[in-house]
């Protein structure tokens, strides 16, 4: 109940394009790669992040920030039913966004590795593309059309496993 | 303690130069930033898909995507998962599909959900499992049975008991199975069992040996999970359930009333010292807990009160259910932390009630679902004020679950209160908006006046749909 988080340890992130975030020291333990830094003393300084830009940056800190503020789920199962439901919730809003977005999320968050929120965000993929054909999967993940099996490797791919191109 | 963090945002963010963000990042130029990611990540999404065959279609995306499904650890054969659901369902290319999945030596996997119905006859699918089991499956869920043999002179039909493979019972990275066998008879062979299975459920199953439960037991030294769900299990007459690593017991007994068959029949004895979880939905159940000093959390549920409309003898039902519960609550439960229990409301079961209080002298959290009741009952009392003092001195959360205004449940509630020496919650929640809208406030209102032990004592009243 005190005002802790006034006094508490701060750390400082920078965008790519050179915006500095100042977060609180417990979201940014959400960061396995930050809590590695602070662990070894390097994070006293603006730690720059050159491959984050600041909209993508400003997700994963308010992701952050919901998740180490809420109680984590050791000992009173009872009691956190509430929190788990809350954070739940605040998971699926946050993964509404475009999927362009998702993918630079995802990037940033394996960049960082955050455990959780890669989990969200490749679920948040997969179901995106859940029953859709291939073409449809292309389209929506923007696959690289320079890269594509070619119609013989393709026949070969589907032949291999016609049950599941039926 | 406080974990709220001020994240401080230097500028405001509405300000930000949006425009030019976009050009330094994917979100304009829309390069294939997906399949630059790591193969670990594009596990993940694959693995996170709904089936295997989903997976395998993404192997024409391109050729990143080319082998990526066949390190997918989890596969799901689902003969219903198909991208056209109208398309017609071709058995033979089924059957090769599940061979090359489970012959790819290149595919790496550890858990394993099959479901073919009765498509195929037993010989394929106890191929298919031992297939499986020489990959060093740790987790399967099968879901088949055999096709009905029809008796042209008792115009019946007869199923193929299904005999699983020695092979499954002494696979040594077997954790967890999961068998759904649409009440088909299951038999057990005569070999040595499950060396590492945590986890078993039977769902679906019936079982005609009548020492089936027994001897399955003794095949799973290590069991810390099980679940009977809409099993048949005939016994003689007692089932006796001893398994020292047991820590979760689950009897869900949902459809067999409708059925007409009796589930888990006979007389229970539960015997695990190591037991944290029980919980019974069904027919009413005798039970006899034996060693059960690890038990927490305790959910009963007759089933006979799901079924609402069945007839004017709930009444008496739900009192044999109770007075079952009395004669076979004999046991002392030094753990139980949390009880949740459905029943109806009569002097009866409040004695009852008051009994498991006092065989648990940690309970610390009742959850009480009590039914409204078809024959009133008549000489509603209350036990002797004696054994009431002695209920108390761990009960720290009460919560009705379904809660309508009754002279009787406020009886309860007015008792709790009374005796509630170290009560910290009492929640009275309605399902029935109607209800609650009408009668939540009032009801609030009179239990505030109510005399209580623990002055700090929290109430709420609670709309739960």
């Amino acid at each position: 109940m005190s005002t802790s988080s006034s006094s508490s340890k701060k750390i400082v992130l920078k965008s790519a394009d050179n915006e500095t975030f100042e977060i609180d020291e417990i979201v940014a333990l959400e960061s396995q790669a930050i809590k590695n830094m602070i662990e070894d003393e390097c994070a006293d300084n603006v730690i720059p992040l050159g491959n984050i830009d600041s909209k993508t940056l400003s997700k994963i800190i308010e992701y952050c920030k919901k998740h180490a503020e809420s109680p984590k789920k050791d000992d009173n199962a009872d009691i956190d039913e509430k929190a788990v439901e809350d954070l739940k919730s605040f998971d699926a809003e946050f993964a509404k966004v475009d999927m362009p977005l998702i993918q630079d999320i995802l990037m940033a968050a394996n960049f960082l590795n955050i455990d959780n929120l890669i989990g969200l965000m490749c679920r948040t993929i997969a179901d995106r593309i859940k029953g859709k054909t291939p073409e449809e999967i292309r389209k929506i993940l923007n696959i690289n059309k320079n890269d594509l099996l070619s119609p013989e490797q393709e026949a070969k791919a589907r032949e291999e496993n016609s049950w599941a191109f039926d | 303690m406080s974990m709220s963090s001020s994240f401080v945002c230097p500028k405001v963010t509405e300000t930000m130069p949006e425009t030019k963000l976009t050009t330094a990042s994917s979100r304009e130029t829309r390069v294939d930033m997906i399949s630059n990611l790591p193969d670990t990540i594009l596990h993940l999404i694959l693995s996170r898909l709904p089936s295997t065959d989903e997976a395998i279609r993404t192997s024409i995306l391109s050729t990143r995507w080319r082998y990526l499904w066949t390190s997918v650890h989890s596969l799901n054969l689902d003969w219903s998962s198909k991208l056209k659901p109208y398309a017609k369902f071709s058995k033979t290319k089924f059957k090769k599909f599940v061979y090359s999945v489970l012959l790819n030596k290149a595919q790496n996997f550890d858990s394993l959900r099959l479901c073919c119905l009765d498509y195929y006859n037993m010989s394929t699918v106890r191929r298919w499992i031992q297939a499986a089991s020489m990959r060093k499956v740790k987790s399967l869920d099968l879901m088949f049975c055999a096709k009905a043999i029809h008796d042209r002179f008792e115009r019946t039909d007869r199923y193929e008991v299904i005999v699983l493979p020695c092979c499954l019972f002494t696979c040594d990275s077997l954790e967890s199975l999961r068998l759904f066998l649409y009440r088909r008879p299951l038999s057990l062979p005569r070999c040595n069992g499950f060396p590492a299975l945590r986890v078993l459920e039977l769902n679906s199953v019936h079982c005609f040996d009548h020492d089936f439960i027994e001897r399955l037991l003794e095949i799973c030294p290590l069991l810390q999970k099980l679940s009977l769900i809409d099993s048949l299990i005939r016994t003689l007459d007692a089932v006796y359930i001893t398994c020292p690593k047991l820590k979760t017991l689950r009897v869900f007994n949902w459809n067999n009333l409708l059925h007409g068959s009796e589930g888990l029949c006979g007389c229970v004895t539960v015997s695990c010292p190591e037991l944290v979880s029980f919980e019974y939905v069904g027919p009413r159940g005798h039970f006899i807990f034996e060693k059960v000093d690890s038990l927490k959390k305790a959910v009963i549920l007759p089933e006979d009160m799901l079924q609402e409309e069945i007839s004017c003898e709930l009444g008496d039902t739900c009192i044999d259910a109770a007075r079952d519960l009395k004669s076979s609550f004999p046991a002392f439960f030094p753990n139980l932390k949390t009880l949740e229990l459905t029943t109806t409301i009569d002097a009866f079961t409040l004695n009852v009630l008051i009994r498991i209080i006092r065989c648990s002298p940690n309970l610390e959290s009742l959850h009480l679902i009590i039914q409204k009741e078809l024959i009133k009952p008549e000489n509603w009392e209350l036990d002797e004020v004696e054994t009431w003092r002695i209920l108390t001195r761990h009960l720290k959360r009460v919560e009705f679950l379904e809660f309508n205004v009754e002279n009787q449940k406020l009886d309860i509630v007015r008792l709790l209160l009374k005796h509630g020496n170290v009560l910290r919650e009492m929640v009275l929640s309605w399902r029935n908006k109607v209800e609650y809208n009408e009668n939540s406030a009032e009801t609030m209102n009179v239990v505030s006046k109510f005399y209580k032990a623990a002055s700090t004592v929290k109430l709420t009243a609670l709309l739960k749909n």
